[in-house]
């Protein structure tokens, strides 16, 4: 199965609006996608649909070959733009969380990312800074092993230094048997590091494509194409 | 599962414990300067005492639940790779576990209580109640109302976690959902005892629970109980069977909300 | 190192390649850094490194060696033509742009030749 994510006619709706209309999206295996859009388009209405918290409206969705659930939660690595972790834990009961929960996630990766992160062990989360939240967010879902990593807003409201690290340690985390989504509207900061990208416009896909060939078409860079998308 | 209870522990031990400790010294003060001269200010102050503990120990298992489908922490405890089922009995096990030590912790001090008072009254009634009480602790039935109990606890927890499911799974609202959980919660256990009456009537096959047969003093207790009830102290199998199918049903449905209904 | 964002990154890789072998920043024959090690330098996707690596190789300006890397060719020759190719784009730039400011051929190279007598003095 080469394709990690499968989208079809994926549609969802409430009692008065549209969340998702009508998406047909996949994603292969080493494939790092952006999905842009601003806020309210839907790009979490799939992300949660994906994780399998949400129940589609109709269409259907395929994570490595199966529907959404617990089983999927296991090979799936989310990064939710909350504050998720327990307001009584420190950073070492994080990590121990994960590592109790998850088969996939890899001690010593994490206890370098944490050093890479500068992130001391005996701290409790809820004294971390929004950067250092954010840094030890992704330490956790980072070092899990997972087929595929959804990553919700890494960068937003976090200052440029710790960008760098979060940056970096996506980028280094790239294997080409998993594929990364992540929704931004950073759009400048991350886009070299996409493959592809998908443009969500109030809950529907209204442009994909590999990022370099978009590049070429359209003589812009993704963040000039976003704002043409969107204005 | 076992994982996910070893969290709920380390994440509610610290507010049980303030709880446990606050209750025991507060306890033990009552119990230290209690004398012939303030039984009724001494009973007052060890029923607060204790019913504030049962109360505390509500408060954070409803809470618990709470927080898990309307706060961000539910964007962790959803996502792991556990079912819905698996969570809410983990849940309930952990809470039974903190009110199952507070019981023992309540028990202890009743005991105290009541002895003390036994010995520096003259007064039968406390010598009465203790070795009925004793005779009763060491009796086999003694385990069926154990049971009995914790069956009821055990409805009684999960009628709160389905209300919270389910109105937060229909409302998605904080302040309303909680609102309708609660009148959910009390129609629900409304409901329930109706069903066990209806049972009881329509299918009577009880064990009786002959508490006459202990000691004469024991009799006395049996008048009281038989004028309150016109009936000998029995236990209903079916209705038994009712609540154990209730628990199955509540546990798999509100499982089943958790997994696929809440939209947080 | 700086992108333009509005064209192809891989494009760009490529082009810094080049002119590090140019520089001799790279020599003939040296390993290039592995694709996942010039990702991270330059902050980019894995797979566009690799693409630049894979159009260096169509261009036979490296070569892969099975389970030891990407390496530089050795053919001197190669980079001579290289660095002419390079060189040309500059040239040719500079001379279109000259003849937009009014220049005429003598005019150019006597401009040029002053220029670099002027710098031989300097060192």
């Amino acid at each position: 199965m080469s394709k990690i994510v499968e989208m079809k006619g994926l549609s969802k709706s409430y009692m008065n609006k549209i969340a998702l209309k009508d998406v047909n999206l996949n994603i292969e295996k080493g494939k790092i996608l952006g999905l842009l859009g601003p806020n309210g388009s839907g790009k979490t209405t799939m992300i949660k649909i994906l994780m399998g918290i949400l129940t589609q409206s109709s269409g259907e969705v395929y994570i490595d070959g199966k529907k959404p659930g617990t089983g999927t939660k296991a090979i799936v690595s989310y990064l939710p733009d909350r504050n998720f972790l327990y307001k009584w834990m420190k950073v070492k009961d994080a990590i121990n969380f994960f590592n109790d929960f998850y088969e996939d996630f890899d001690m010593m990766r994490a206890k370098e990312l944490l050093k890479f992160m500068e992130l001391e062990e005996n701290i409790k989360v809820s004294k971390l800074s929004k950067g250092m939240i954010e840094k030890l967010h992704l330490t956790l879902v980072l070092s899990r092993r997972a087929k595929l990593y959804i990553l919700d807003e890494p960068i937003a409201g976090v200052d440029p230094v710790a960008r760098e690290k979060i940056l970096d340690a996506i980028i280094n985390n790239y294997n080409e048997d998993s594929s990364m989504i992540i929704t931004t509207h950073l759009v400048k900061d991350l886009e070299r590091v996409f493959n592809e990208v998908a443009f969500l416009k109030y809950g529907e896909i209204v442009l994909t494509g590999d990022v370099e060939e978009l590049r070429v078409e359209r003589a812009m860079s993704v963040d000039e194409i976003y704002r043409e998308v969107f204005k | 599962m076992l994982n996910f209870m070893k969290y709920e522990i380390k994440g509610s031990i610290r507010y049980i414990g303030i709880i446990f400790i606050t209750m025991i010294l507060l306890s033990t003060f009552v119990l230290t300067t209690a004398d012939i001269n303030n039984v009724p200010r001494t009973i007052i102050l060890s029923v607060i005492s204790l019913m504030g503990g049962n109360i505390a120990i509500l408060i954070h298992f409803v809470n618990s639940f709470s927080k898990e489908v309307y706060e961000d922490r539910g964007y962790l405890t959803l996502t792991l790779p556990i079912s819905g089922d698996k969570i809410v009995l983990s849940k309930l096990l952990v809470t039974l576990l903190w009110y199952g030590i507070y019981s023992i912790i309540q028990f202890i001090f009743i005991y105290f209580i009541l002895n003390k008072y036994s010995q520096i009254l003259e007064q039968p009634v406390f010598t009465t109640m203790l070795s009925y009480g004793k005779e009763i602790i060491k009796s086999p039935e003694m385990i069926l109302l154990v049971i009995l109990s914790i069956f009821q606890l055990i409805l009684f927890i999960m009628t709160v976690y389905f209300s919270i499911a389910i109105s937060k799974a229909a409302l998605g609202i904080k302040k309303v959902g909680k609102l309708i959980a609660f009148i959910l919660f009390l129609l629900l256990n409304t409901g329930i005892s109706y069903l066990n009456v209806l049972i009881e009537r329509v299918l009577p096959f009880g064990v009786q629970f002959d508490i006459g047969r202990f000691s004469e003093r024991s009799i006395m207790m049996n008048d009281i109980a038989m004028n309150a009830t016109n009936e000998p102290f029995s236990i209903n199998i079916p209705s038994i069977a009712l609540n154990i199918i209730l628990f199955i049903l509540f546990l798999f449905t509100t499982g089943y909300i958790l997994e696929r209904k809440i939209d947080l | 190192m700086d992108f333009d964002n509005n064209i192809p990154i891989y494009v760009q890789i490529i082009d810094y390649i080049k002119g590090n072998l140019v520089k001799e920043e790279i020599n003939a024959g040296e390993k290039l850094m592995s694709v996942r090690e010039m990702s991270e330098k330059l902050k980019v996707n894995p797979n566009t490194v690799q693409r630049a690596y894979q159009e260096l190789e169509r261009e036979e300006i490296t070569f892969t060696k099975r389970g030891k890397g990407t390496f530089v060719t050795e053919d001197n020759n190669m980079l001579i033509r290289l660095k002419r190719e390079l060189s040309k784009e500059i040239i040719n730039s500079f001379i279109s742009n000259m003849k937009e400011l009014g220049f005429n051929k003598e005019e150019i190279v006597s401009i040029i030749s002053e220029e670099l007598k002027g710098r031989d003095h300097d060192e």
